[in-house]
């Protein structure tokens, strides 16, 4: 089936040279990182992309996923009418449940900040999965291990690229980047705009920030 | 009602199923035989009996090993990968309960059965004639017999509060979240312990229904029964004043669909009301009889049986 | 908003509200007979657009050309004169006269958010046999969304 291509604007597409978020700071310092991710819930349409990616970067069995788009609605009546749409997937908390509760340590954090698992040590307890308030973590059906979002420190950030989200997102509603690095694109967004993060009572410190959907409509 | 079991059984939240209910069954029957048989043998010996000879001490030298064995073998089968459950050994973690209960369960499983040699050195000694090295080794148990049974009782206290503790550690179910749990979870093994080493007692040890050693578990019996009534009364009525999440956790467990059922018909019920009232009512003449007691322990083990499975799933049905 | 669409398999008529044109609609809707044009007129120079072949052939024992493009006389020579074009927004009201909101929210949700923003003609197609939205794939689906919505924000964060 042949779907052309359709553009709305008619001079847009040809300079449409997607702004990149860099990865790279101006030190190529190994430690000292705090990766983390916005998502903005103004800017998402639902489309989906981000977990299609995903799934293509990682390998991840069908299923199970790592990464959903949760969509609510409509609200709104007529021209109004609007849907919210919300992320979710490891939040890499700076203080993990399933850090604390992996019996043989393969939860763990890397230097960079990113919450793992070493497949290798899992023995498939589940307790992780009981203790993570987010309920973002899965049983892969082929290694039996636990798994969820690296933020695809295996896959993608080895090769210095960004992880398969925020790379297929069209609208860049989700922005990656270092707390620590004060020039961050993650630490210019969460200067200048208003975010929330889920469950912050239970202590989790979670890293993914949210920018508020307001009222929801599309760009 | 085939949906709404199904419901009950299968949720969106639901991580860990009925093996697991199982497992906090087995393991909390296992640490309450080793105190009620423990209590038992001190009670003979300060009246000049010997521990060993009552049914009692010996359906604890049954219970305690097979139901911690059993409940670690359907632990292990649980496992997403049961053949790597050695790696829970040799990678450690400090700060995750599971790994100090790991450890816990290891040790308490290799006190117990050198203390239960201790405890029956003399019947033990026949295999001294045929194997003398089982003599100088069983001599030398018993001569650490008292320090053995002083860990035994802190070993088993911990095993008892431990799997309350796995689940409390959970931070994001009110249910578990709860520093009631561990306390609720010792104390009802220690009845469930109650009830399993005098029907084993009965049964396989042709203990008397009205001997001296059942009437001396009775009588511990009942302050533990008050006991677990006023903690599981403290447990929700805690959950209701924190309010938000945790009061909808209890209203859910206590009005809700099937288990807030299991609740009331199982754990209330079954497990407390009915072995009271009739242990009241009864004339002696039926009290005294060996079917009659064993009915009893029979109630309050599926009580306790339903308290964990209530526990587990009630407990999964409502996250923060 | 300044923004000028382009579509596939562009219609090249255009037109003002024409009354022929909505009479003609109307009676393809209603089912009432219509005076039956012939159609290779048209398709003389409109070859490209195709026939009307999908499930609209059928309603009201197959549609012409005009009754639903309307006609316009002196329509090729003229060029001012443009015939009922559907790929503007506001011919999504033809559309909605059969295809109820509601219906259209049930069978996908994106019906509501684009409803009142882009023509229907844009992911959907009348005159192939088989409308090509129908059964795309997820990926192909989310490629749309990607198609659009990516230059649009790319035009925004300009």
């Amino acid at each position: 089936m042949k779907l052309s291509r359709r553009h709305f604007l008619a001079g847009g597409a040809a300079c449409a040279a997607i702004p990149v978020a860099t990865l790279v700071t101006a030190e190529e310092e190994k430690t000292g990182k705090n990766l983390a991710l916005v998502f903005d819930q103004t800017k998402c349409i639902g489309c989906e992309a981000c977990s299609q990616a995903c799934r293509e970067a990682n390998n991840v069995p069908a299923q199970v996923s790592r990464l959903n788009i949760v969509r609510e609605g409509p609200y709104g009546e007529g021209n109004d009418k609007h849907y919210r749409f919300d992320r979710q997937s490891c939040v890499h908390c700076e203080t993990a449940p399933c850090i604390a509760v992996c019996p043989t340590g393969a939860c763990f954090r890397d230097e960079d900040g990113v919450v793992d698992v070493t497949a290798n040590r899992c023995v498939g307890c589940q307790y992780c999965i009981a203790a993570c308030p987010y309920r973002v973590r899965y049983v892969d059906p082929e290694t039996k291990a636990v798994d969820k979002c690296d933020l695809c420190r295996k896959t993608r950030l080895k090769e210095g690229k960004l992880p398969a989200c925020v790379e297929a997102c069209p609208t860049q509603a989700v922005v990656f980047g270092d707390l620590n690095d004060p020039k961050s694109d993650v630490a210019k967004l969460l200067r200048a705009k208003q975010t929330y993060r889920d469950k912050v009572s239970l202590g989790t410190k979670p890293k993914l920030y949210k920018v508020p959907h307001g009222k929801g409509k599309v760009i | 009602m085939d949906n709404a079991i199904s419901s009950a059984l299968h949720f969106e939240t639901m991580v860990w199923p009925w093996p697991i209910a199982i497992y906090l069954f087995l393991a909390g029957v296992s640490a309450g035989a080793v105190l009620i048989g423990i209590a038992v043998k001190l009670y003979r010996e300060s009246r000049g009996q010997i521990g060993y000879e009552s049914g009692i001490v010996k359906g604890m030298a049954l219970i305690a090993p097979i139901a911690v064995i059993i409940g670690l073998a359907i632990l292990i089968i649980d496992l997403t990968k049961p053949l790597e459950f050695w790696k829970m050994m040799i990678y450690w973690n400090p700060s995750s309960v599971m790994f100090w209960g790991v450890m816990l369960l290891s040790v308490y499983i290799m006190v117990l059965f050198l203390f239960l040699a201790a405890v029956f050195y003399t019947p033990l000694m026949a295999i001294d004639r045929r194997y003398p090295i089982v003599g100088t080794v069983l001599a030398l148990l018993k001569r650490f017999e008292k320090p053995m049974q002083t860990s035994m009782i802190f070993l088993a206290i911990a095993v008892g509060a431990y799997t309350g503790f796995l689940l409390s550690a959970l931070k994001a179910f009110p249910i578990f979240n709860n520093p009631v749990l561990p306390i609720l979870f010792l104390v009802s093994g220690a009845s469930s312990g109650a009830a399993a080493t005098m029907l084993f007692g009965m049964l396989c040890f042709k203990e008397k229904a009205d001997s001296q050693d059942i009437h001396f578990v009775h009588k511990i019996e009942k302050p533990v029964l008050m006991t677990e009534i006023f903690l599981l009364f403290a447990f929700f009525l805690g959950l209701v004043f924190a309010g938000g999440v945790s009061a909808e956790a209890a209203r859910v467990a206590l009005m809700g669909d099937f288990w807030s059922y299991i609740f009331w018909g199982g754990v209330v019920f079954c497990g407390m009301v009915l072995p009271w009232l009739l242990q009241w009512f009864s004339p002696r003449s039926l009290t005294h009889k060996p079917g009659f007691v064993a009915a009893l322990c029979v109630l309050s083990l599926s009580g306790v049986f339903a308290l964990r499975h209530f526990i587990l799933y009630a407990g999964q049905m409502t996250a923060i | 908003m300044g923004v000028r669409h382009r579509f596939i398999g562009e219609p090249m008529m255009r037109s003002k509200f024409s009354k022929v044109a909505l009479a003609a609609l109307m009676s393809a809707v209603m089912g009432a007979p219509v005076i039956a044009s012939d159609d290779s007129a048209c398709m003389r120079c409109h070859k490209r657009n195709g026939a009307m072949e999908g499930i609209h052939s059928q309603v009201a024992d197959g549609l012409s050309c005009i009754r639903c493009h309307g006609d316009a006389p002196g329509h090729p020579r003229n060029k001012n004169l443009d015939l009922m074009y559907f790929g503007d927004i506001d011919r999504n009201e033809y559309c909605v006269r059969c295809h109820q909101p509601e219906v259209l929210s049930e069978a996908d949700w994106t019906h509501d958010v684009h409803l009142d923003e882009i023509p229907c003609s844009s992911c959907h197609q009348l005159h192939p046999e088989v409308d090509p939205i129908s059964g795309i794939g997820e990926k192909a689906r989310t490629a749309l969304c990607v198609d659009c919505h990516g230059n649009m924000s790319a035009e925004g964060s300009k």
